[in-house]
């Protein structure tokens, strides 16, 4: 009975009436809400600019890379390397001044060539400026943290010939680095020349594909590991860390598993029979003795 | 009158037959030896295997300049659990009229194709593929490298 009236209540004019506050508050909270999300998707489409915290006179990263000279490649054969590293020899107000390095070497320590170059990053913006003042445009050297799948970001040139990355993979996968391996987000420009993977923690290149003619280094193509840096990268990846080397060892894990599971198997099955005889043996015995009595 | 005439005729047929002898010793496709080699990179990734091919054509014109056409396939084969990402293709050259380039990923293999004529002296091509671990998370880029050169001189 009770329950019928209130249910008449409701629809009722005055339950209508009692409802109307209610119901207006939670019609604002839902367009609130509504406004908010909408509001924080629009804004995090593009990701937003953060000066690198890990960034101090001195820091350093040193990748090998990919050149696109045919006599190097030749020398490649012969054991030859290449090297790309850039280091911060000064940071003042939110211009960092870089120091390029482009070098070839074989692995006995012979230096087959080397060139320098000095650059200005605006920390704020990744903008790469000439000694003469003039903006060249974005650098990729190092990204935003902890991009999300679907975020995007400026990694070359300058309005309005700006290239926009799209963060395809955002965690779950890792490069190797000289501190192991890091959980990384991966970028692409969808066919416009760069992809590559950043460090989840704090967004410096683990490896791009692309030109570095901006850099002064019109040969280089491609960075491929991260072979040296002072940035603390964070804790390593456990994952591929462990399954690498699983994966590594599988040839020499494989059958120490089956050689101990079969010594175990059958260790038990004797243990079992022994246990068997032992019974059977104490029942006799019990037997043997119980029967004069 | 007639016997100049026949004559005449034939001096000109002979200048004709000598001018297109000269012609086309010039300009006939030649093909020559040329020189092909590649070398992939395939130290980081135990998983995927590189196929690469090319076809080279290199001949002489009444230009002095070495020319020559080339069709060039490179090809990266992987198996579950790597997966391809990203293709890139690099050319590093001289070439003239035309060139083009098809790349084609689906996942397990990646395929890239090239044609270029008229190029000069030699050209290289960096072929690369972007790889991913499905099992262990890992990613990596791995590179082919071909470099042609073209035909001898004659």
């Amino acid at each position: 009975m009770y329950c019928e009236t209130t249910r008449l209540s409701l629809f009722s004019s005055s339950g209508c009436r009692r409802f109307k506050p209610v119901l207006a508050f939670l019609g604002i909270c839902t367009l609130f809400l509504c406004f908010v999300c909408f509001g924080v998707e629009a804004n995090e489409e593009f990701i937003p600019e953060v000066p690198p915290a890990w960034l101090k006179v001195g820091t350093y990263a040193e990748y090998r890379c990919a050149l696109s000279d045919v006599n190097f490649w030749r020398l490649e054969k012969a054991g030859a390397e290449s090297r790309f590293g850039w280091e911060c020899i000064n940071l003042s107000d939110h211009v960092a001044t870089l120091n390029f390095t482009l070098f070839g070497f074989f692995r006995n320590g012979t230096t087959i060539f080397q060139k320098n170059t000095i650059g200005y990053i605006d920390v704020n913006t990744r903008n790469l400026i000439c000694s003469n003042g003039t903006v060249v445009g974005k650098t990729a050297l190092w990204l935003p943290p902890y991009m999300k799948k679907g975020q995007k970001v400026v990694v070359y040139g300058k309005a309005p010939d700006e290239g926009v990355a799209e963060c395809f993979f955002s965690g779950g996968v890792s490069a190797r680095t000289c501190q192991g391996y890091q959980e990384s987000y991966l970028i692409t420009t969808h066919g416009l020349g760069i992809t590559g993977g950043f460090d989840m923690d704090t967004g410096l290149c683990q490896d791009l594909s692309g030109s570095y003619g901006h850099l002064g280094f019109d040969e280089m193509t491609l960075l491929f590991e991260l072979t040296a840096t002072n940035v603390d990268l964070g804790p390593r990846y456990l994952r591929t860390e462990i399954l690498e080397f699983l994966l590594r060892t599988v040839p020499i894990t494989v059958p120490i598993i089956i050689i101990t599971l079969i010594a175990v198997i059958l260790y038990r099955k004797r243990r079992k029979r022994k246990k068997r005889l032992q019974e059977r043996h104490l029942e006799t015995s019990q037997q043997k003795t119980s029967l004069p009595a | 009158m007639g016997v100049d005439c026949i004559g005449k005729v034939c001096e000109v047929v002979l200048v004709v037959c000598v001018a297109f002898a000269v012609v086309s010793m010039l300009g006939v496709q030649v093909v020559l030896c040329s020189d092909f080699d590649y070398d992939c990179d395939q130290k980081l990734d135990p998983w995927a295997t590189w196929g690469n091919m090319a076809e080279i054509y290199g001949y002489y014109s009444t230009n002095p300049l070495k020319y020559g056409s080339e069709d060039h396939i490179a090809q990266a084969w992987t198996h579950w659990p790597m997966v391809v990402l990203e293709g890139k293709v690099y050319f590093n050259g001289t070439y003239g009229q035309e060139y083009s380039v098809y790349i084609e990923i689906d996942g397990l293999s990646y395929y890239e194709s090239e044609h270029y004529t008229y190029y000069t002296g030699t050209v290289s091509t960096e072929s690369r593929a972007y790889f991913y671990n499905s099992i262990t998370g890992s990613h990596f880029w791995n590179n082919c490298f071909a470099h042609v050169t073209a035909g001898a001189e004659p």
